[in-house]
């Protein structure tokens, strides 16, 4: 057991390369996003432009930055042996990747704003191989919807693809989800998902669920002003309605404070 | 300390969670979290006053409108956002303000310093804890 106060110098700990890992990430993301604000201010297309993507960048640095400090604070809660405190940790690294894939996405798309959600896609699914092992199976249809929008969308897909892995039981099998993405009537996106896990329990609500993971999946989706509801079949199954044009009323008011 | 009907209007649900936790264990009377400005409207007409945190962009919409009301109200808040001083409207610049990132206790402080300077009010009988639509 962990013990407060333990006399154990922290870099003793097991714990503590992963620690070192989380760390840089977060110092690889912060220099990357510091690098592309004096990128822009050289080959911006505007003073305005320049102002106003530089305040767009600080402010989700900023937010990005709390998320995670709260993030760590809210796994530290939930360890009380090694094993534990290296799954949080662990945790807490998938969803800080999510965050910094949004984040380099963001830098890049943030003049034209409007992205295509199959090409803004592959690198996230990448990356989610990579970390966690799950496998996306995708198919879009041809869309672009707000850059932000499709930040927010993968930070939904990645809570999902930690489920999978987590609560899938796939017996060592390689856990894939499939997803398909469609329009879903004018103006609107569908995002249907299925791993290949045991499914949902019986008695299983969104409503109800407390977990994290489950909280932030809804409470992202709300924040878009979507839906999201389970689905029936093998593996556990979601599907998700979400307006392709959602307001962003952070930049908008940021904007307008520039002007 | 007294503990006083607070509500925390912060549409990140893990940031919300955190500090939400922070605050109850400094021994200040939470009453809602809510993430969204029609959230705050609704705690206005359901509270007899207390203490409010607003981020200033929500899930539906900047906090201004829902700032009025309070100010019209007498209802002390606060700004706990990303957006630096000179970014809010002039209309609230005499506002308390902290800016995100902080660190979790440090905005508990903050919270428990303005709530503590205010005059004797409503407390948290019967509302604490009281979950508001998000």
């Amino acid at each position: 057991m962990l013990s407060v106060g333990s006399p154990q110098p922290l870099r003793e700990l097991p714990y503590w390369d992963l620690l070192k890992g989380g760390m840089a990430a977060m110092a690889r993301l912060l220099n990357d996003e510091f690098v592309s604000c004096r990128s822009d201010s050289v080959n911006g297309a505007g003073a305005f432009a320049r102002e106003a993507g530089q305040m767009e960048t600080d402010h989700r640095i900023a937010n990005s930055i709390q998320f995670a400090a709260a993030l760590l604070r809210h796994e530290s809660r939930q360890i009380t042996t090694v094993s534990s405190a290296r799954t949080a940790l662990l945790t807490a690294a998938s969803r800080l990747a999510a965050v910094a894939h949004m984040h380099r996405q963001l830098t890049r798309h943030t003049l034209s704003r409007e992205v295509n959600l199959a090409e803004y896609l592959e690198p996230f699914c990448d990356d989610v191989s990579q970390s966690i092992g799950a496998v996306f199976d995708v198919t879009a249809a041809d869309m672009t919807l707000r850059s932000d929008v499709a930040g927010q969308i993968c930070i939904i897909l990645n809570e999902l693809a930690m489920n999978a892995v987590k609560h899938g039981d796939n017996d060592g099998e390689p856990v894939v989800l499939t997803m398909n993405a469609a329009h879903n009537g004018r103006g609107r996106l569908r995002i249907t998902l299925h791993d290949n896990g045991r499914g949902l329990p019986e008695d299983f609500s969104l409503r109800e669920a407390t977990g994290l993971g489950i909280t932030i999946i809804t409470s992202t989706v709300e924040k878009l002003g979507g839906s999201i509801r389970t689905l029936d079949g093998a593996g556990a199954g979601f599907e998700i309605d979400l307006p392709l044009r959602t307001q962003s009323p952070h930049f908008e008011t940021l904007r307008g404070n520039a002007l | 300390m007294t503990s006083t009907n607070i509500l925390l209007a912060e549409d990140d649900v893990v940031v919300a969670t955190d500090l939400a936790i922070e605050m109850e264990a400094s021994g200040l009377g939470l009453a809602a979290i809510t993430g969204s400005v029609e959230g705050v409207l609704k705690w206005i007409d359901a509270e007899d006053g207390g203490f409010a945190v607003l981020n200033v962009n929500l899930q539906d919409g900047v906090i201004y409108p829902a700032a009025k009301r309070l100010r019209a109200l007498g209802i002390p808040f606060a700004f706990l956002t990303s957006l630096k001083k000179d970014e809010i409207d002039l209309e609230f610049w005499d506002v308390p303000h902290l800016s995100k990132p902080h660190e979790t206790s440090a905005i508990a402080r903050f919270v428990a310093d303005l709530v503590g300077a205010l005059p004797p009010g409503p407390g948290c009988s019967g509302a604490c804890g009281k979950a508001i639509a998000r």
